[in-house]
């Protein structure tokens, strides 16, 4: 029984001009206990997934979906208010900055326990240990004082452990952390992924892990997504993905990372994809990447569709059927 | 003959916030020295808030040093001297992170442009005219985009236009703060690329302000790590990355994944070290593993390990 299914998720942003595509029909899965990495440049509609799952899309944006099936039951079928009360009790969400997804006019405590206070209950006295309780298993050496605090008044990776102590007050068999990392010190980055992993695999919860760094999730996940453009590039095991990426995406977004040991030489130049991310008004004909692709053949006019390669997951790439000689470099981290 | 020196700077903050207890002076930096050749990076890797930043401003000359010197072509810097300040305004140019705030939203790019050529030199309407063309050029844009605003331009072209700025003016140094950070992987592929490019092309030096290690290897010749204010190693890019000495180094590779392989011996910081708020010993102390009461009492030094490698360490010195 998995724990989440995703069938089919399109999500439509209704602008002025026009609806513009922000996801079209993605279709995920993921097992308790699983850590999924979804990867993608800015604007490639990461973060409107994760929005989606958890219903908190601008009213300027639909979703549409054959279903979204979230520990058994189908989200598309509930109303917004029971969806809403469903979704908190199973699901949680930390954002990228914890310093702006924390309100600056109440304690950390507060906040916690408005938390607490709404979905679970019980007496005031009881919320306060739970409470404390939380900020001890995210690694907070005094949780006391913190429930004291602002969020200004604390650094960073506080702030950010915060957040997770809020995101795990429900118990949530589902947790989708949003770039968790990106705003943190590379000390304080370890730190948090660690204790993330850590703390759902002790509670047998899904992680779901957006980031665009590739490296991040080379040590931590077990399947990779790559997004590109609203559209699922390449859906696989982490080793899969990392040693032999099938996609010219993923490809790329690998060779574009300088590899260890790899020092400053004359004339030495990384991999860089030509152009960047069209924006959603602007989307090429056929492939999505097909402009940037450095392999676009006169075939990728077509829109690609998704097919499954053996041994491997799927790939929205018609040359992935072909065998080819595997010119890729690995990184480093999918040696072990 | 070095293009640029450092000698002992220190910058000292002023704040009033006496009723928390705080002190009133912030040591921002301390005593930091180095050596900047032409046509060579010196990578500055370290934390937020280890004074990164604020050793770029002293010596740049936005703000006057509390102490030290700067040495520019030989020549010290007074910092009250106006002709010594414009000179080093126009050989020493500044790409910052963001390039969504470093660019004026309400001026064409060549407006941008053009405001650093009409400060800084004599040339005719026309001749300037000419240089923000080849310039673009040069950063791989079009000439005619010097008509367009930037928030008509992506992120990465964005950097590529703050670059164009800097390099107008034909520099010997540029110093780049964290100019890849708010970029895609992608993207920052690129603008490396673009650096490496025009520091063949044109012999820049450039003094690289970065927290991503793979990137500091890939682009750097030195390498200075900076904790708290103050340098506590410094090296080669072969010597920091392949024999990194100083406990804080050493916790920076077991924080990256990529480099965890490189070195498996070295743990990963203790969880949440309450940061030493002590003048006396080592800044690092309280986060780090190999702490003895020696590092609490007295402040190591920058100890020469072999040539040019400094570490400053009581483990090392042993």
């Amino acid at each position: 029984m998995a724990l989440l299914r995703v069938e089919n998720l399109s999500v439509t942003y209704h602008s002025n001009s026009g609806p513009l595509p922000v996801i079209e029909r993605l279709s995920i899965k993921m097992d308790g206990g699983e850590i999924l990495g979804i990867v993608g440049e800015s604007g490639s509609g990461k973060s409107m997934l994760a929005l989606a799952i958890m219903g908190l899309l601008s009213p300027k944006m639909t979703m549409r979906a054959d279903y979204v099936n979230l520990d058994g039951e189908d989200l598309m079928k509930m109303d917004p208010a029971e969806r809403s009360v469903y979704v908190a009790s199973k699901a949680a969400i930390i954002f990228q900055e914890s310093q702006s997804s924390l309100n600056p006019c109440f304690t950390i405590g507060s906040q916690l326990d408005e938390t607490l206070a709404l979905h679970q209950g019980g007496s005031r006295k009881y919320r306060k240990t739970r409470a404390l309780e939380l900020l001890d298993s995210v690694g907070i050496l005094d949780p006391e004082l913190l429930l004291k605090l602002y969020p200004h008044q604390v650094s960073g990776g506080m702030s950010q452990r915060a957040a997770i102590a809020i995101a795990l007050a429900c118990k949530p068999k589902l947790l989708i952390a949003d770039e968790p990392t990106t705003a943190l010190d590379v000390t304080i980055q370890a730190q948090i992924l660690e204790l993330l992993v850590n703390l759902s695999q002790a509670e047998e919860a899904g992680l779901m892990l957006i980031t665009h760094d590739f490296a991040l999730l080379s040590e931590n996940t077990d399947r990779i997504g790559v997004i590109y453009s609203g559209l699922l590039m390449e859906h696989a095991a982490t080793q899969n993905i990392l040693k032999a990426p099938k996609h010219p995406y993923t490809k790329a977004l690998l060779d574009s990372i300088p590899q260890l040991g790899d020092r400053h030489k004359k004339g030495s130049r990384l991999f860089a994809l030509e152009g960047h991310i069209p924006p959603m008004s602007e989307l090429p004909v056929g492939c999505r990447l097909g402009p940037r692709c450095p392999k676009a053949e006169k075939y990728c006019v077509k829109e690609q569709e998704l097919i499954t390669i053996e041994n491997h997951g799927k790939v929205r790439c018609h040359l992935a059927q072909q065998p080819e000689k595997n010119d890729h470099k690995t990184l480093s981290g999918a040696q072990k | 003959m070095s293009l640029l020196e450092v000698k002992n700077i220190s910058k000292c903050y002023s704040v009033s916030r006496r009723r928390l207890g705080l002190p009133q002076q912030i040591e921002a930096i301390r005593n930091i020295n180095f050596k900047l050749d032409a046509g060579e990076t010196l990578a500055i890797v370290g934390e937020s808030g280890s004074g990164k930043s604020t050793l770029a401003r002293q010596i740049i000359g936005i703000e006057k040093p509390t102490s030290g010197k700067v040495y520019f072509n030989n020549e010290e810097q007074n910092p009250r001297s106006r002709k010594q300040r414009k000179n080093r305004f126009r050989n020493i140019r500044m790409v910052f992170q963001n390039p969504y705030e470093s660019l004026n939203p309400q001026a064409r790019i060549g407006e941008t442009l053009d405001e650093v050529l009409q400060i800084n030199t004599k040339l005719s309407s026309k001749q300037r005219k000419e240089k923000i063309a080849t310039t673009l050029v040069k950063v791989g844009m079009l000439a005619e985009h010097q008509y367009r605003y930037p928030h008509m331009f992506s992120g990465g072209q964005r950097q590529r236009i703050a670059i164009a700025r800097a390099i107008i003016l034909d520099p010997q140094i540029i110093i780049a703060d964290e100019p890849l950070s708010a970029l895609d992987v992608s993207i920052q592929a690129q603008i490396l690329n673009l650096l490496q490019e025009l520091q063949e092309q044109m012999g820049i030096s450039y003094l690289f302000i970065s927290h991503d290690l793979n990137i500091v290897e890939h682009i750097a010749d030195r390498v200075m790590v900076m904790f708290k204010g103050e340098v506590i190693e410094y090296g080669g890019v072969d010597q920091i990355f392949d024999n990194p000495k100083h406990p804080y180094t050493q916790t920076l590779f077991a924080s990256t994944p990529m480099y965890r392989q490189r070195f498996p011996e070295f743990s990963t910081p203790k969880t949440v070290g309450k940061e030493s708020t002590k003048s006396t010993g080592c800044q690092f102390a309280g986060r780090c593993n190999y702490c003895s009461q020696k590092c609490l009492e007295e402040k190591p030094e920058l100890f020469e390990l072999d040539s040019g490698h400094r570490a400053a360490c009581f483990k090392t010195t042993k």
